[in-house]
């Protein structure tokens, strides 16, 4: 390393704001160790001669299972035993010389303790197939799951091949790297745990993979089938085909519910359907039977090959029509039930999804905005009427459908229930999937978002913060230049010849002169305020005394450009209602005028929140027509001239936004998951 | 070969700790890289400056950037994709532009040298946790650990409640080489 980077901030003091316990813990460099994680080891120790521990991986019911580095350099995994350790040492010397390429190495296994013992594995530093699944909640591409699929099934293949049962097949137990799957976690006696979400090596059987007959303790290979179906099941739809509030709803869903396999087409429907039969007789036979109907076989060397669908040895139940294999069944995302409207969603989704692959800001993300902007301006209005009849005529059509065609409502689990003992399935009520199935979701506040991002803001250096300030200073200048320039060609237009009067010079170089001072006096304050959480009132006490100072500045401005009010203004002086007095001198208003129209102006809006990094839109038009709306207002009760001192407030309002970056607030999570604490968009 | 101060995040991952205003990314055999991608690339591949709050990235060979062959100093942008010579490819990450740190992962089939999971370029502050704009996501923990710098020292803070129903009391500590950090539900060491 280049050494430890200075630092930008010159203070001694710290850049984020504590409180009175923090700084006592910070003074009195207490140890962090305030609660125990789990791991019993930290990174550095050597728990056996020749490995050193970088990382724990994850935990189980078994114990802890580690990253580590031996001395001459090897990745390894080390998993720590200390609970059954005659059963569990007895599996896994079973496994130790199993080769395959879809299966974790055991390299060796070391007992330097009568009470534990460590598994040495192969270390994979890829995702765990539960890892994947996460990031796509609405499944996986069919080319991926066949892909993945095949090669886990290949490793089962090989296990039974070998007599083994792995008898905890989960996507925390598939890992993934470069592409190649590796099923880890077999030859270990298994515990029994309601969690879905356990750890990548958690060594327990989770109830969403586990076949009905484990509760009467069958133990064959059916029940690794039985597992990949439903994990073949996850893979294409993101859920598991059971679920549940308690362990006995999802237990009772395993042993009498049949999964919902509506939204999966054919041959995937019949081979999940017959993989997760409750009967083990009735499931495949073998793991290479279940991959034939997708097309998948298994060389002589054990790898997984992906070619033809074989239709005819397949077992699937009769009149099941695979279809070719040339073209392979995709599964589209249903957003509504009523396919008019779903298709139109579908064609928009895919059209900003197209949108989304260019990079935000490039030449193309500019041209495809321009003529978007062009054809919606050019041909648009054309449309409305159309799309005004179009929507007319979907009401009435709607509601005919929704009485006679709507459906359950998509989440919801055609679950058929057999008595205890009874011979055949009795079809129940639809029953709407359980309540923990679906997240509960609680909504993000747009402030409960910026209280978050604000503890960022807290750490930036004063340095930085003076940075960003004066490159917002100068953003302003430079915009107010262009604008100023604009103004200055329209006011040209309105004159017959290339001279604009001395009054307008006047008027002209103090409106520009006032919007420059106020824009920069926000940024400084916005600047200063990013990093606490908001004080409404004393914020807007701070700016209206910010604005009786600008008010006093356009005045002695004023006096010295000796602007001609009365020539420049739309209002005349004999229009006002009443006289007031101190404010004005016939026509032209004096320091009171100027005091009252700026100090209520900055003290009325909120002007921080214009050029907060954290505010809701880059640029909101709807922010300056407000600034705009009050500045008018205000000018209506003081009597200031209009219209400049609305070019003022607007100009500003454009300006502060213009010139300050904001967080792109539309990436920022929507609902948190209260089960887990997650954020979501959804 | 010396590898770089790497923060060990128990169930995560290890991350190289880049503190520094200029990072050498390198080979294997690269002697003087702060980072080193096991592969046959040269000892000096590029640097990562950081200024500002932004990450550019100086060629010492021939790399494109998303697709575009770069030939000088240039701004690297979130997701950004660094190709360097044959197939090594590297993802360029800044979850949140608050604060100036930029993530560096490996896209294609090579490894950090150090068994590293990717590459830290530290801005001010640095956010680890469950939130989509935490630069390393540790999905099982249930809040955001912020580590953040003060002068030359880096600091961790994080809520160190025990309890859901509990009032959330945050707890700041400096960090030192080679002890561990421990929370509710975290643990990582700094080595």
């Amino acid at each position: 390393m280049n050494g430890i980077r200075l630092d930008h901030n010159g203070e001694n003091q710290l850049p984020i704001a504590l409180d009175k316990a923090e700084l006592q813990d910070l003074h009195s460099n207490r140890d962090c160790r305030v609660h125990t994680m789990g791991f019993k080891l930290a990174s550095g120790d050597i728990p056996l001669s020749g490995y050193t521990i970088r990382r724990g991986i994850g935990m189980g019911g078994f114990g802890e299972v580690y990253f580590a580095v031996s001395d001459s350099g090897k990745e390894v995994a080390m998993k720590r035993i200390h609970r059954n350790l005659d059963i569990e040492l007895r599996g896994a010397s079973h496994c130790l010389n199993l080769r395959h390429p879809n299966l974790v190495g055991l390299f060796d296994i070391r007992q330097e303790d009568a009470d534990q013992a460590w598994i040495v594995m192969e270390y994979i530093a890829g995702d765990s197939l539960k890892d994947r699944l996460d990031r796509e909640p609405n499944g996986l591409p069919i080319k991926e799951v066949l892909h993945l699929f095949g090669q886990m099934a290949a490793g089962v293949q090989y296990l039974h091949e070998q007599g083994i049962v792995h008898r905890d097949l989960k996507p925390a137990n598939i890992f993934i790297e470069n592409n190649l799957v590796k099923i880890g976690d077999y030859g270990l006696s298994k515990f029994i745990s309601a969690s879905r979400r356990g750890g990548q090596t958690e060594s327990v059987g989770t109830f969403h993979y586990m076949a009905p007959e484990i509760g009467k303790g069958e133990y064959g290979r059916e029940i690794d089938i039985y597992s990949l179906g439903i994990m073949l099941y996850e893979m294409l739809t993101g859920h598991v085909p059971f679920d549940g509030e308690s362990v006995q709803e999802i237990v009772l869903k395993h042993l009498s519910a049949d999964p919902d396999l509506s939204s999966l087409e054919s041959p995937y429907r019949e081979v999940i359907m017959k993989a997760m039969a409750k009967d083990p007789k009735q499931r495949f036979e073998s793991v290479a039977a279940m991959l034939r109907p997708l097309g998948i076989s298994i060389d002589a060397s054990g790898m997984a090959v992906i070619g033809e669908r074989d239709s005819q040895s397949s077992g699937l139940p009769v009149g099941t029509d695979p279809p070719a294999a040339a073209s392979p069944p995709t599964l589209r995302r249903r957003y509504y039930q009523e396919p008019i409207a779903n298709e139109i969603a579908s064609i928009l989704a895919e059209i900003q999804n197209q949108f989304n692959r260019i990079r935000y800001g490039s030449p193309w993300y500019v041209m495809t905005l321009i003529v978007f902007i062009g054809l919606l301006v050019t041909f648009g209005p054309a449309f409305v009427p159309a799309i005004v009849f179009a929507a007319l005529g979907y009401v009435p059509y709607y509601i005919f459908w929704y009485l006679l065609f709507r459906r359950a409502p998509l989440r919801v689990h055609n679950v058929r229930y057999v008595a205890p003992n009874a011979a055949s399935h009795v079809v129940a009520k639809p029953t709407a999937i359980p309540s923990n199935a679906i997240p509960k979701l609680r909504p993000i506040s747009f402030q409960e978002w910026q209280a978050k991002q604000r503890t960022l803001l807290e750490a930036k250096p004063f340095a930085n913060r003076w940075f960003e300030w004066t490159r917002s200073t100068l953003t302003a200048t430079g915009a107010l230049g262009v604008m100023s320039l604009g103004g200055f060609l329209v006011a040209l237009t309105k004159h017959d010849t290339w001279l604009i009067g001395p009054e307008l010079v006047a008027v002209g170089t103090w409106t520009v002169a006032m919007t420059l001072l106020g824009s920069w006096a926000i940024l400084f304050f916005a600047k200063l305020w990013e990093n606490r959480s908001e004080d409404t009132l004393v914020y807007r006490f701070v700016m209206m005394a910010i604005g009786l100072g600008l008010g006093g500045m356009a005045w002695a401005l004023s006096e010295f450009l000796m602007v001609p009010w009365d020539d420049v203004s739309a209002v005349r002086s004999t229009h006002r209602a009443f006289d007031w007095k101190w404010f004005y001198q016939g026509s032209i208003p004096q320091l009171p005028a100027f005091l009252a129209y700026f100090g209520l102006l900055f003290g009325a809006i909120r002007w921080w929140r214009q050029a907060d990094v954290l505010r809701r839109h880059r640029f909101s038009i709807f922010s300056v027509l407000w600034t705009v709306l009050i500045a008018s207002l205000i000018s209506g009760l003081v009597y200031f001239p209009t219209p400049w001192c609305l070019i003022v407030a607007g100009a500003t309002s454009m300006l502060t936004q213009i010139a300050t970056r904001s967080l792109d607030s539309r990436s920022r999570p929507r609902f948190v998951d209260m089960s887990t604490g997650m954020e979501a968009n959804i | 070969m010396n590898d770089p101060h790497a923060l060990w995040i128990d169930g995560v991952g290890g991350y190289a700790m880049c503190d520094s205003m200029t990072t050498i990314l390198g080979g294997t055999m690269a002697g003087d890289a702060d980072l080193r991608i096991n592969s046959d690339l040269p000892s000096r591949v590029a640097a990562f400056h950081y200024r500002g709050q932004d990450h550019l990235i100086e060629p010492f060979v021939q790399l494109a950037v998303n697709e575009r062959a770069v030939t000088s100093m240039s701004l690297l942008t979130h997701m950004d994709v660094i190709r360097i010579g044959n197939g090594v490819e590297l993802v360029f990450q800044q979850p949140t532009s608050l604060s100036g740190t930029g993530v560096l992962r490996i896209r294609s089939r090579h490894r950090w040298s150090g068994s590293l999971d990717g590459a830290l370029l530290l801005g001010h502050s640095c956010l680890l946790g469950p939130s989509p704009t935490a630069h390393v996501q540790c999905k099982e923990w249930s809040k955001d650990v912020l580590l953040f710098r003060n002068q030359n020292q880096w600091l961790v803070r994080y809520d160190k409640t025990h309890s859901e129903g509990e009032m959330p009391s945050m707890a700041t500590h400096p960090i030192k080489l080679g002890e561990r950090i421990q929370g509710r539900d975290f643990s990582m060491t700094w080595l």
